[in-house]
């Protein structure tokens, strides 16, 4: 309900705010307002639209002000006083000089404060810096917008998203799906050895294949050699820039010969391409024509099972690929009978980060999605940190510049002005650290190029838009931080702070500065207990009992003997060299086989098998035990042909209660189940073990020696020599490796993740401490008069540094309590990617707390110490 | 409508000529501008009083509180010797400027119409 009064006093309160007007002159206005609303109101007006309209005529209180102002100014020109211009340019030098001297004259908490924004900075520039770089892969390509590559999923028990699809899927798709406007297949795989002559060259990369569309599709330049006809011939190879001048020197490449080794084929060089930027997912040395190496693979032109090239399409203008997907998921369905598979184009751009399929190229340093969010919440809050230290130490120190504030407002300086001039320092305090970061990014980046695997060049810190972008970040961490300290001290009283009754911040600060420091250390904590899970999850995958003998075997591709039988003798006439087996050795991931039929099976079960090619010397080279039946023997020829092993997984699977004699087919081939090996880790611990099917092996190519742990080196010398001596393909380079190592392999990325994340914690756990430290030393320092006069009555030192401490031990222990909680559930998620992983119980808790404890201990140690020892007369003297 | 620089230069010969004419205070001096201009000039309040306090700032109005007839008070301007003597010299000199642009304005409109 509208009343005049109330509205009237309220209008008079807006004008009371006003600095312009005086009593007498409101009085006035305020007669003038009765009138007309009263005048108004005798004409029929309502008194709330009276008082509306003549409110909004007689215009602001700040307008009015200005006027009469005018009227009794002395200055006939500029703003009136209590409406300063905002930009003085003696006052910016004034707060600039207080500033720089402050930070001279507080040179400890000044360098805490910038050594922990730079490192927090420098943490962010450098995930920002490999952010871009990742993200910029695949960028470059003209027509990349429109290029997609074909994922096949299929759900055969389990969801299974693979990149590779049927080789003859691309040639059946043009024409048939009208979207698609071009095709390329593709792949890259390691085969690094070429001869010119007799000279061995050996390529750093992968040798590719692809079809010979693949130099329009792709924007790959090629220097020498006509783009539509370089791949056309059997026997074409367009090698890169470098690789040709590995090859040929200065001399003109193309039409030159080269031969692979291992292989009878000659090549001959067709045409030259720019080196591969490091941002490619596709990563070749050398290109041929696909058509010609699928027969090297054993796969035919119409062979729709077998799966190893990728298929890129390129999608007409406007064609969308949601539609296209469907029409290719019928084609490949048409000629793979019970396959039912769905296709997803996946977009060119998001091949770096976002395959994340069970099958993929790996011949290239994928991306991961995730692990660049990891790591860019760990540099986000290294930076929180130290920005938390910024908040503690300035709102800490603030009794220093009380004078100052009440000064500046004594002679006319308004809340905003204060709050301008201390978001300024701080602003400044960032920037100083930025150019530290800059420093230290510039310095760091040889190393984290080693530790993540990239080649980001120094040059890339110049650009623009990354100056630009951490620029802004220096901004906004100085206005963050210095937010609340700027707020907390604009608001002192200079009739408190001027009489010197004030001394220390108040209780509000103190309270938040305590909930800041439990902050900080939970974060912390957060990342100790993090890297603590992922160093005992892969000392865990080291120890665990893979149900194998991994140890002491080494590995190798030995290229096809003709007589097994006597290059195995060979081998083990070295007394060092104890068993000899042409068998598959633990892989990374398997692939499964499709087609597998059993005595009993139901229509309906979709289980996939994953195949095991093993010889009879499988058995004693990894030390496997039988569950039941016999593994294969010499004495059975038939076992080579005719005979299965199932591990105990696949006869679960199967529903087989007594597996032996029982008939299975694979493909149309039929089998007997002659045994059932106990379960073992064939794959890494990511993945459960599978159900397996052991056979007899169809050519011998991958071979597992164990020898004697004494002379290993000489041992594996010995295997590469006598390897050489049986092969049809002299020129083939051997190499064989411990298993070992190649496992530890497996968990490549987790290492890289634990590498990175202990840098972080370290990083992390020093900036909580520079933080500590210099409260610590604020504290010591306020109760310095507290400490003389507990040493004058008596008190030991290690009390007093007990005194000092105990505040922070037991803030630290809080922490925990935030951090515990929230550090376990992370664990928890990341060890789901294992299916093997250890339970994290409470020791890792405890002992990550006390280490934390300690550390942070060590720090105000020192303080405390040096605060308890210091003689009271010096202490107490003073005043 | 007029300008906003007319109505400034003549705000001081209107008011001092509403107050010759005995006491006034700031809303009946508003009612009769609007009164006797036949509506052409429409003060308002943010205007009138800043150009009453220069006046009175200047010596050339007095001013005085007291109370109205219904009671309450009111500031009433009251014209000093000084602001005689001003509104003597103000009407002369508008007076002049009147007559001379009556003649301009004439003499461009009779060349007007004779084209």
């Amino acid at each position: 309900m509208f009343d005049l009064e109330t509205a009237i006093q309220q209008w008079k309160k807006a004008l009371a705010a006003n600095p312009g007007l005086e009593d007498g002159q409101r009085a006035e206005l305020e007669t003038c307002l009765r009138d007309e609303i009263a005048d108004l109101v005798r004409r029929g007006w309502s008194p709330e639209e009276a008082f509306r309209q003549v409110s909004t005529e007689m215009g602001s209180s700040e307008a009015m002000g200005l006027e009469f102002f005018k009227v009794y100014a002395k200055r006939r020109f500029g703003p009136p006083s209590w409406k300063r211009s905002g930009l003085s340019p003696a006052l910016l030098w004034n707060y600039l000089v207080v500033a720089l001297r402050k930070i001279k004259r507080q040179k400890g908490y000044s360098l805490i404060n910038v050594i922990g924004l730079a490192v927090g900075l420098a943490c962010c520039a450098m995930m920002m810096l490999w952010i871009r770089h990742e993200k910029s892969f695949d960028r470059f390509h003209a027509h990349g917008d429109s290029i997609y590559r074909v994922i096949k999923k299929t759900n055969p028990g389990s969801l299974l998203l693979d990149a590779r699809t049927p080789f003859p899927l691309g040639p059946a798709i043009l024409g048939k799906v009208p979207e698609v406007k071009n095709i390329c297949r593709f792949q890259g795989y390691e085969d690094r050895d070429f001869k010119d002559g007799d000279k061995i060259v050996t390529l750093t990369h992968n040798f590719g294949t692809a079809d010979p569309s693949f130099f329009e599709t792709f924007s790959f330049p090629l220097l020498k050699g006509d783009p539509r006809t370089a791949l056309a011939d059997s026997n074409s190879i367009v090698l890169t820039e470098s690789a040709a001048r590995k090859f040929f020197g200065t001399e003109e490449p193309v039409g030159k010969i080269i031969k692979k080794t291992g292989h009878r084929d000659d090549y001959r060089v067709t045409g030259v391409m720019k080196d591969i930027p490091e941002n490619s997912h596709i990563q070749v040395d050398s290109l041929v024509a696909v058509r010609y190496d699928a027969p090297n693979h054993d796969i035919g032109e119409n062979d729709w099972e077998s799966l190893f090239y990728y298929t890129y399409v390129e999608l007409a203008p406007n064609a969308s690929a949601a539609s296209a997907g469907p029409k290719i998921a019928a084609v490949l369905n048409e000629n793979v009978r019970n396959l039912n598979a769905e296709i997803i184009l996946q977009p060119l751009k998001d091949v770096h980060l976002r395959s994340n399929f069970q099958w993929d190229l790996d011949n290239y340093a994928q991306g991961s999605q995730a692990t660049l969010t990891l790591f860019t919440l760990a540099a986000v809050g290294v930076l929180l940190l130290a920005m938390i230290n910024f908040v503690n130490l300035s709102t800490a120190r603030s009794a220093s510049r009380a004078k100052e504030v009440g000064l500046r407002k004594v002679s006319g300086a308004r809340r905003t002005d204060i709050m301008g001039q201390f978001l300024g320092e701080s602003v400044l305090l960032a920037f100083f650290g930025l150019v530290a970061a800059m420093i230290l990014v510039a310095l760091g980046l040889p190393a984290f190029n080693r530790l993540a695997g990239k080649s980001i060049v120094p040059s890339e810190l110049l650009a623009p838009s990354f100056l630009f972008g951490l620029a802004a970040m220096a901004l906004l961490t100085g206005l963050l931080s210095g937010g609340y300290p700027s707020l907390f001290v604009s608001a002192f009283q200079p009739s408190r702070v001027l009489k010197g009754g004030f001394v220390f911040g108040g209780r509000g600060p103190a309270v938040l500065r305590k909930a800041l420091v439990v902050l900080q250390f939970a974060l912390t904590l957060f990342f100790v207990i993090g890297t603590a899970v992922i160093d005992r999850q892969m000392k865990f995958v080291r120890q665990k009992d893979l149900g194998v003998d991994t140890h002491n075997v080494v590995t190798g591709f030995v290229g096809v003997f003709r007589d097994v039988q006597t290059v195995r003798n060979a081998f083990l006439s070295n007394p060092d060299v104890l068993t000899v087996t042409w068998s598959d050795p633990p892989q990374k991931e398997q692939r499964g086989i499709p087609g597998v039929t059993w005595e009993g099976r139901d229509q309906a079960d979709e289980s996939q098998f994953f195949p095991v090619t093993v010889d009879p010397d499988f058995l004693q080279t990894f030390r496997v035990g039988m569950a039941e039946g016999r593994f294969f023997s010499r004495e059975f020829p038939t076992d080579a042909t005719e005979a299965v092993v199932l591990n105990q997984t696949a006869a679960r699977a199967m529903g087989l209660t007594s597996p032996l004699g029982k008939k299975i087919t694979i493909g149309r081939q039929g089998y007997t189940v002659i045994g059932v090996i106990k379960d073992f880790h064939q794959t890494s611990l990511h993945r459960p073990i599978e159900p397996m099917i052991l056979r007899a092996p169809a050519s011998h190519w991958q071979m597992c020696v164990r020898i004697s742990p004494k002379a290993a080196s000489r041992t594996v010398d010995f295997l590469e020599a006598t390897a050489k001596r049986f092969t049809p393909f002299p020129d083939f380079r051997y190499s064989f490796n411990f298993l070992d190592d190649r496992i530890d392999g497996f968990y490549a990325g987790e290492r890289k993740v634990e590498a990175v994340l202990g840098l972080f914690t370290a990083i992390a756990l020093f900036t909580a401490c520079l933080g500590l430290l210099g409260l610590a030393s604020f504290l010591a320092e306020k109760r310095t008069k507290e400490i003389g006069i507990r040493k004058v009555l008596g008190a030991p030192v290690p009390s007093l540094v007990y005194l000092q401490t105990r505040e922070f031990s037991l803030w630290i222990s809080v922490s925990g309590l935030a951090a515990g909680p929230a550090a376990y559930y992370a664990a928890g998620r990341w060890l789901r990617g294992f299916a093997y992983h250890f339970t994290p119980g409470p020791d890792i808790f405890v002992l990550s707390l006390l280490a934390t404890l300690t550390v942070a201990l060590v720090a105000v140690g020192y303080q405390s110490f040096r605060a308890a020892r210091a003689n009271p007369v010096e202490s107490l003297h003073y005043e | 409508m007029t300008t906003r620089a007319l109505i400034a230069a003549s705000a001081k010969p209107i008011v001092l000529s509403l107050l010759i004419t005995g006491e006034s205070y700031g809303y009946q001096i508003l009612q009769r501008v609007r009164l006797v201009s036949g509506g052409t000039l429409n003060w308002s309040s943010a205007m009138l009083y800043p150009v009453l306090h220069r006046l009175e700032k200047d010596g050339l109005i007095r001013s005085e509180w007291k109370p109205s007839e219904e009671g309450r008070m009111r500031k009433y301007y009251i014209l000093t010797d000084l602001g005689r003597k001003e509104f003597v010299a103000e009407k002369e000199q508008w007076f002049g400027v009147h007559e001379a642009l009556n003649k301009f304005l004439k003499r461009a409109e009779a060349i007007e119409t004779a084209k």
